[in-house]
């Protein structure tokens, strides 16, 4: 029916001039009559244009890469970082050994307060360029500026760590008592918590004072909580709550970290 | 090797400090002249890749810098025109440490960091703590930082500020010589520092490139507005106030003049060669060069 209906609106004399115009091209176009390409040439082509064909970035391998590169970077920043550094935060392990066997002190609660120490402090060797105006300087170099600043933080985390765990070992060995789990979650908790802070820190950091201001800060939160009620409250707290506080900092850390290398530390965001 | 720069605008809330600037650069070396605020560190930035345009583009050989990353970075020498140093580390170590943070080979650095004291004249001074360092000595310990990783491409901002006229002098002939095959890119206030080195001097001004030329070219733009006239003390201010006036020399008990000015100003005044600093002082108002 359709068809039909069709048919009676077509002026048949512009059909026939389609028609003649079709059959001219037709014609004119078999003058550029192009063979069919063999198979042996069409895989030529596909061979000579595959070397230009973009490669598929592929994600774990970048990302292996820029972790290989992180980590080679903060072995040289620890020939770097001031000794100052090492030795003050290596006193920390004296302080907590020498609170808890001489001075007998709740070693619990002495890993939880010294634990994040090093990291507060370790901000300072991370944002030295910043305060030395170096900065600028060191946005131009081969190792981007947020490969810089993660492996900084790599070298100063990276030792609060060994720090943390030679005391627990050392504890441990010097003290049947003192479960070793225990010691784990009470001072892996506020290191977790302090260096998820310390990344969101160097991210929006603008003085050195304020790094001051977290040593202090929390040295004096720390006598609230060395304070027997609130001891007895925290080891009241169930393992479950310590796990969950490690692995959410656990993630913002990932997080935090992954952000700071895709994003980049403009020259704005510093200035 | 050819770094173009196409478009670039860069701006800071309302305020453009670099407008729609185009440039093509090749081997040798290019200084930049400009007043305070024309934009000079702005473009400095951008070339040494530590600040992204707002709008257009800087390719080298047809890459985008930006895209390039590390590849640009590890090209490029680069020294800002305000740089801080680490004052606790001997010279010797900064430059060690920059050559680990550049990507040198740990076997080339040694040599690489005699090489570059050398150059800049502090081999003598190398276990000396930078902070215990002169003015004129931190800016050469800059300057061999931006050499450590023999960039193609140098991008050195007010170089010679606080040098000495020999370090000056020792300065502009070790950039004549690495020029060869790099792009140098040179910004300064003091003329003299290229006018005898630079290929081609760029002037920038509020944000706009006025002028590109040869330092001869620009010279010849202005043959003919440089007078020296010699007048007595009280006749200065009149002068001062209706020409651009450069330097002012005592003759005697009088002084003579160097007047900025499309007309002869006086009949006694005599029409001299004009020189960069005419040039300057051509383009830019004496309180802007202050």
């Amino acid at each position: 029916m359709r068809t039909r209906k069709l048919h009676h609106t077509y002026d048949t004399e512009n059909d026939n001039q389609i028609e003649e115009l079709e059959l001219e091209i037709g014609t004119f176009l078999d003058e550029y009559d192009v063979e069919y390409p063999t198979e042996e040439e069409i895989m030529l082509t596909i061979h000579a244009i595959r070397p230009h064909v973009p490669v598929k970035e592929n994600k774990w391998n970048t990302a292996i890469k820029g972790m290989a590169s992180i980590i080679k970077q903060a072995y040289e920043e620890m020939f770097y970082v001031s000794p100052l550094f090492w030795t003050a935060n290596g006193l920390l392990f004296l302080i907590a050994l020498t609170g808890v066997f001489v001075m007998d002190g709740n070693p619990y609660t002495m890993m939880m307060v010294l634990a994040p120490i090093p990291t507060i402090t370790g901000l300072i060797e991370v944002l030295k360029s910043r305060n030395s105006g170096m900065a600028e300087l060191e946005m131009s170099f081969k190792y981007s500026f947020q490969e810089l600043i993660l492996s900084k933080m790599l070298v100063v985390g990276g030792f609060n760590l060994v720090i943390n765990l030679l005391v627990t070992i050392s504890f441990g060995m010097l003290n049947q008592e003192i479960l070793v789990s225990k010691l784990l979650l009470y001072w892996m908790t506020p290191f977790t918590v302090f260096t998820a802070l310390s990344l969101l820190f160097v991210g929006r950091y603008r003085g050195i004072y304020s790094i001051t201001g977290g040593v202090v800060l929390w040295l004096t939160s720390s006598v609230f909580l060395s304070q027997t009620t609130v001891v007895e409250r925290i080891e009241s707290m169930p393992a479950e709550i310590y796990l969950l506080v490690i692995a959410a900092a656990a993630l913002t850390v990932l997080f935090q970290a992954i952000h700071i290398y895709k994003r980049g530390v403009s020259f704005e965001t510093n200035h | 090797m050819k770094l173009t720069i196409k478009q670039v605008t860069k701006t800071f809330k309302e305020k453009k400090a670099l407008d729609a600037i185009d440039l093509e650069l090749t081997t040798g070396v290019y200084g930049i002249l400009g007043a305070n605020g024309s934009g000079k560190t702005t473009l400095m930035r951008i070339l040494a890749s530590v600040m992204k345009p707002t709008s257009g583009q800087v390719l080298l050989d047809g890459q985008d810098i930006m895209a390039m990353s590390h590849e640009y970075r590890n090209l490029i020498g680069y020294l800002p025109q305000h740089v801080g140093l680490y004052k606790n580390f001997t010279a010797e170590k900064f430059l060690k440490y920059i050559a680990a943070l550049k990507g040198l080979p740990k076997e080339e650095t040694d040599e690489k960091v005699d090489e570059v004291l050398e150059l800049v004249g502090l081999s003598e001074a190398r276990r000396k703590k930078v902070g215990e360092f002169s003015g004129g000595m931190k800016r050469r310990v800059g300057i061999a930082q931006a050499l450590l990783n023999d960039p193609k491409i140098l991008i050195v901002d007010e170089p010679t500020a606080g040098l000495d006229p020999k370090e000056r002098i020792r300065f502009r002939n070790l950039l004549s010589k690495i020029s060869s095959n790099r792009i140098v890119v040179l910004s300064t206030h003091i003329v003299s520092d290229i006018e005898f080195i630079a290929k081609e001097v760029l002037i920038l001004k509020e944000g706009q490139l006025i002028k590109k030329e040869t330092p001869q070219r620009l010279l010849k733009g202005i043959e003919d507005k440089v007078w020296t006239l010699v007048i007595d003390e009280n006749e200065i201010p009149r002068y001062q106030s209706q020409y651009k006036v450069g330097n002012i020399a005592r003759v005697d008990d009088r002084f003579q003049l160097r007047i900025l000015s499309d007309d002869q100003p006086d009949h006694d005044a005599i029409q001299d060669h004009p020189n960069l600093e005419d040039l300057y002082l051509y383009y830019f108002d004496e309180e802007e060069t202050a």
